[in-house]
């Protein structure tokens, strides 16, 4: 029985290991590339949606993935975690998603509404309080450079330790520190300005 | 922040982030004692971070499955890539009737592509389409453009190679003559498709995807991705 106790890995108990998985699945069998699909799809669209603020072009980028996913699977060599190999793809899909549309501001706020439209009003409860907090975060990771925002949702959305950050960007650990901070710093300077606090 | 110094302001996000050794963190703390800015950034930092940790995973609506399912079936796996053992056996366990099929793959690629170097190409061409699963549609440079099947096989020397900056993709262009650049077609390897890089000049024949990039400065027809390069001459 294998359990997942990696912060990549789902929770769930599975009768397959991830190398029984991918070979099953890279012979074709749908439950296989079902399991593993769903094992990451949470994982990539929310990286997708927190990198470009779209749920259409998120949904666009976790099909692209994992087709590219299923096509490369047989060329996976177990060098990295799946998780690890799966993100990378997922990043570069979404870099590419940024440089084909030229992402900004105006998309999302056509989305998530103008800063006007998502300021608190007094009376609101409690969750939509949350709710409308959560909105004004994703607006200021939006704002950042990709390079700090692609840092600060693995490290604090995908919760991947720095050693998985650094597998993923292929950057070195001490590098994933140094863009962390400046993206903690960055981000904490952004929602100071939009008074927002936990 | 007026504090100067600087050696602990450094370490305040590993100290938040939870990044530090024991004595280290115990450093900061000591500092944090004495330090009414310092502790007001590291409120700030934790902030932040507490914020960005409320955000959940989110979920589809549309997740595409059947999509990705229809997409997977009608593409082919990798030729590049070794494959795992029991894909190995099938070229083998048809390789007589692969011989057989030779000669009348051979006779129909010489009458298809007349325009391409026609002795190598259809030599190596029936050589691949008897060992491998896939169909790839064998082309000339000069019309990839009028072909409708999206895999397809073309031949050329490799000019003008590079490396995208932002995601390390590699491009070099397919030219039927070096002389003449004009002619060419655009080929992209990309993650997480490992392949060897061709060496600038040599002759290699290319599988993978045909499209034609739309984009204002581009307007040019692609083989993206590229899904294995064979070396002719090199």
């Amino acid at each position: 029985m294998f359990v997942a106790n990696r912060p990549m890995s789902s929770p769930k108990r599975t009768t397959l290991s991830e190398a029984e998985l991918v070979q099953a699945a890279c012979q074709g069998e749908e439950t296989a590339q079902r399991a593993i699909f769903e094992r990451f799809r949470d994982r990539v669209y929310s990286l997708a949606i927190y990198s470009l603020g779209d749920e259409t072009l998120a949904e666009d980028i976790l099909q692209s993935v994992f087709i590219k996913v299923f096509q490369a699977l047989p060329t996976f060599r177990f060098e990295s975690e799946l998780g690890t190999w799966i993100y990378r793809i997922a990043i570069n899909e979404c870099h590419d998603q940024r440089r084909r549309a030229k992402m900004n501001l105006v998309a999302l706020e056509s989305i998530i509404g103008s800063d006007a439209e998502i300021d608190g009003t007094p009376g609101l409860d409690v969750r939509q309080v949350e709710r409308e907090r959560g909105v004004k975060v994703q607006r200021a990771i939006l704002k950042m450079s990709p390079k700090l925002r692609d840092v600060l949702i693995l490290r604090y959305v995908e919760e991947l330790s720095y050693e998985e950050i650094s597998q993923v960007l292929d950057l070195s650990m001490g590098t994933v520190a140094s863009r962390l901070n400046r993206a903690l710093v960055d981000l904490e300077r952004r929602l100071k300005a939009l008074q927002v606090t936990p | 922040m007026t504090c100067w110094r600087f050696d602990i302001r450094r370490d305040l996000f590993k100290y938040v982030d939870e990044a530090l050794t024991l004595p280290a963190c115990e450093r900061i703390e000591r500092h944090l004692m004495d330090c009414a800015d310092c502790r007001d950034q590291v409120e700030r930092l934790r902030n932040a971070q507490d914020l960005i940790a409320e955000l959940p995973l989110q979920t589809p609506e549309d997740e595409r499955w059947i999509a990705i399912r229809r997409a997977v079936r009608s593409s082919p796996s990798q030729p590049v890539a070794a494959p795992i053992p029991s894909l190995f056996a099938k070229p083998f366990r048809f390789a007589a009737v692969g011989m057989l099929a030779l000669g009348t793959v051979g006779l129909v690629t010489l009458v298809t592509f007349n325009s391409l170097n026609r002795e190598s190409f259809t030599s190596r061409l029936t050589a691949f389409t008897s060992e491998q699963p896939r169909e790839f549609t064998p082309v000339p440079i000069s019309r990839v453009g009028e072909v409708s099947a999206p895999h397809i096989v073309t031949e050329g020397y490799v000019v003008d190679m590079k490396i995208d900056e932002d995601d390390g993709d590699y491009t070099f262009k397919l030219v039927d003559d070096k002389n003449d650049p004009n002619h060419f077609v655009v080929c992209e390897i990309i993650e997480p498709i490992t392949i060897a890089r061709p060496q600038p000049g040599s002759k290699v024949r290319v599988y993978g995807v045909s499209r034609f990039d739309n984009k204002p400065n581009h307007k040019w027809q692609e083989v993206h991705p590229v899904l294995g390069i064979e070396t002719v001459h090199p």
